[in-house]
């Protein structure tokens, strides 16, 4: 019986949802920051410590 | 109505808040014996190099007393502390103390096997032991005492195995080393401020790059690729991606995750974050001497739970600096790759309470579909913080601000903090790797039926947030080398 309502658990925090698009643009948005930084800070970081 | 909390709560009941109340302790103990010209820390025992076994271990100030009384005054001492904060958090201190106990001289035992010589003493140290050959494997102890603490969590008898997990708490010994490893920057930036400075603000600069880009993609894998709901694959992309347990957990608060999804990925992200404990600092080593810093900081990158990150971090560095001696014939200082491994995971660390705020935000705004106008408070970043982080800082502003300031002069400062950040740090760092290993169960992963999850985990942490955290680590520390032995 445990293990009955284990698997109901389970499939119930398995259950998957349709992809929003709006979760298209905040993963976008996320990743151009994201290279953003790394280009940007990389720069700062490269030419006053690094250097 | 949901229970107001307060900017307090959980000040005596979490091992979080414990384990800056408990490094503070020391450091404080360290700096009043400065002050004052005492030995207040010169009992806590230090495990040695040997070929003679009765020089194994000493009491930090030789002389101050002999090595099995500076043992047991040792293991009375951590034991009382221990004690008194379980009590106040509500452990069963019977069952603690006696699994304790058993944790402590397993450790104790893997230490002064892996401090002999033979084992693990590089070439130049050979002439002062009279030895002509050794192993030179520099942090065989850590090994040791995890392979000690995997036998255990993995073939004992299970009563015996629940028994041992009640001692076992790698996080709050982590944390509480974390703590002294402040005092230790402190130190290093007394003699090198630069240096520190300069491997601080990469850090940062390291994990703000890092947490734009793998959250992201770690989500989209789970969600796209393998199908999973918007909850566990926030969850998932804050644990392979953040800062494994705790960023799970916060972000299953932020999410409003159902409380099995952080759960049930700690067990993956544990088991996972220990393989990588033993495998990373091993290909670092072979393949990535000329760039220590950049190493020690892709660990803090990739590994996710602070207790393997700092581990594999000491793994490293002893790994590497006694490699550089037999490749490059430099000597490289005790501790920056430790620290390069720590300083980027402490930032992660911090960040945790701004990324759950955003995401909790997120989710309000566009998935939750909650009453118009209903915020999220500022102060989600604040119970969202990691405490032991404010010891860290404490301990090293402290011993930079005396030292500094001339309030106390450098030498009885550093002479007084040194069992505090050395000896002290190290046993809490093996006490870690024992306790890693019992916790550990690789049989959990097949039991909760997460085998597709684990296969996702691996992909997205071996394939994408590696080799991201290799890039990213030597965009921000390419050339940084640590300071060599004057």
């Amino acid at each position: 019986m445990e293990e009955l309502k284990q698997t109901q658990d389970m499939d119930e925090i398995m259950e998957s949802q349709p992809w929003d698009p709006i979760e298209s643009k905040l993963v976008g948005y996320s990743i151009i920051l994201g290279i953003i930084a790394l280009v940007v800070l990389g720069f700062i970081i490269n030419v006053t410590i690094l250097k | 109505m949901a229970e107001r909390r307060h900017w307090y709560d959980g000040m005596f009941s979490t091992e979080d808040w414990w384990s800056f109340w408990i490094g503070g302790f020391f450091v404080t103990l360290a700096i009043i014996g400065a002050a004052t010209n005492l030995p207040l820390t010169g009992w806590i025992v230090k495990f040695n190099s040997w070929v003679d076994i009765s020089k194994c271990i000493s009491a930090s100030y030789k002389g101050l007393m002999g090595p099995w009384t500076s043992l047991i005054v040792s293991y009375v001492f951590f034991t009382a502390i221990l004690a008194i904060a379980g009590a106040i958090m509500k452990w069963n201190l019977k069952d603690f103390i006696a699994s304790w106990t058993i944790i402590f001289i397993l450790t104790a035992i893997a230490y002064v096997i892996g401090k002999n010589a033979y084992i693990s003493a590089p070439p130049n140290k050979w002439p002062h032991f009279g030895i002509t050959h050794g192993l030179q494997l520099g942090g065989a102890y850590y090994i040791l005492a995890l392979v000690i603490g995997l036998l255990i969590g993995n073939f004992a008898p299970k009563g015996f195995k629940e028994f041992m997990k009640k001692g076992a708490r790698p996080e709050f010994f982590i944390k509480i080393a974390i703590v002294c490893l402040g005092a230790k920057l402190g130190v290093k930036a007394l003699h090198s401020a630069h240096y520190a400075a300069h491997l601080i603000l990469s850090g940062i600069c390291a994990t703000f790059a890092g947490y734009l880009l793998f959250w992201p993609i770690a989500y989209f894998v789970l969600r796209r690729l393998f199908g999973y709901s918007r909850e566990w694959s926030a969850c998932f992309a804050s644990g392979v991606s953040i800062c494994g347990v705790s960023a799970a957990i916060a972000t299953g608060g932020a999410v409003k995750a159902k409380p099995i999804i952080p759960i049930l990925l700690s067990t993956i992200i544990v088991i996972y974050a220990t393989f990588q404990m033993i495998v990373y600092p091993m290909l670092m080593t072979k393949f990535m001497l000329h760039q220590p810093i950049v190493a020690g900081s892709a660990l803090g990158l990739s590994i996710k739970t602070d207790g393997a990150d700092a581990a594999s971090g000491a793994l490293l560095d002893e790994m590497m600096r006694s490699a550089a001696q037999l490749k490059l014939g430099v000597r490289w200082e005790e501790g920056w790759i430790t620290l390069s491994a720590i300083m980027t995971k402490i930032w992660i660390d911090m960040f945790i309470g701004v990324w759950a705020f955003v995401l909790a935000y997120v989710w309000v705004k566009y998935f939750e579909g909650r009453a118009a106008g209903e915020r999220v408070s500022a102060m989600e970043i604040w119970f969202r913080f990691p405490k032991f982080v404010l010891g860290y800082f404490y301990s090293m502003l402290i011993v930079m601000i005396l030292g500094f300031g001339g309030i106390i002069a450098v030498k009885p400062l550093v002479q007084a903090v040194k069992p505090v950040e050395g000896p002290m740090r190290h046993f809490f760092f093996l006490l870690t790797f024992t306790s890693i290993g019992i916790v550990t169960d690789f049989r959990e992963l097949k039991k909760a039926g997460l085998g597709k999850l684990a296969l996702a985990y691996g992909l997205v942490l071996i394939g994408i947030i590696t080799p991201l955290a290799l890039l990213i680590a030597w965009v921000f520390h390419h050339g940084m080398m640590p300071p060599t032995v004057k």
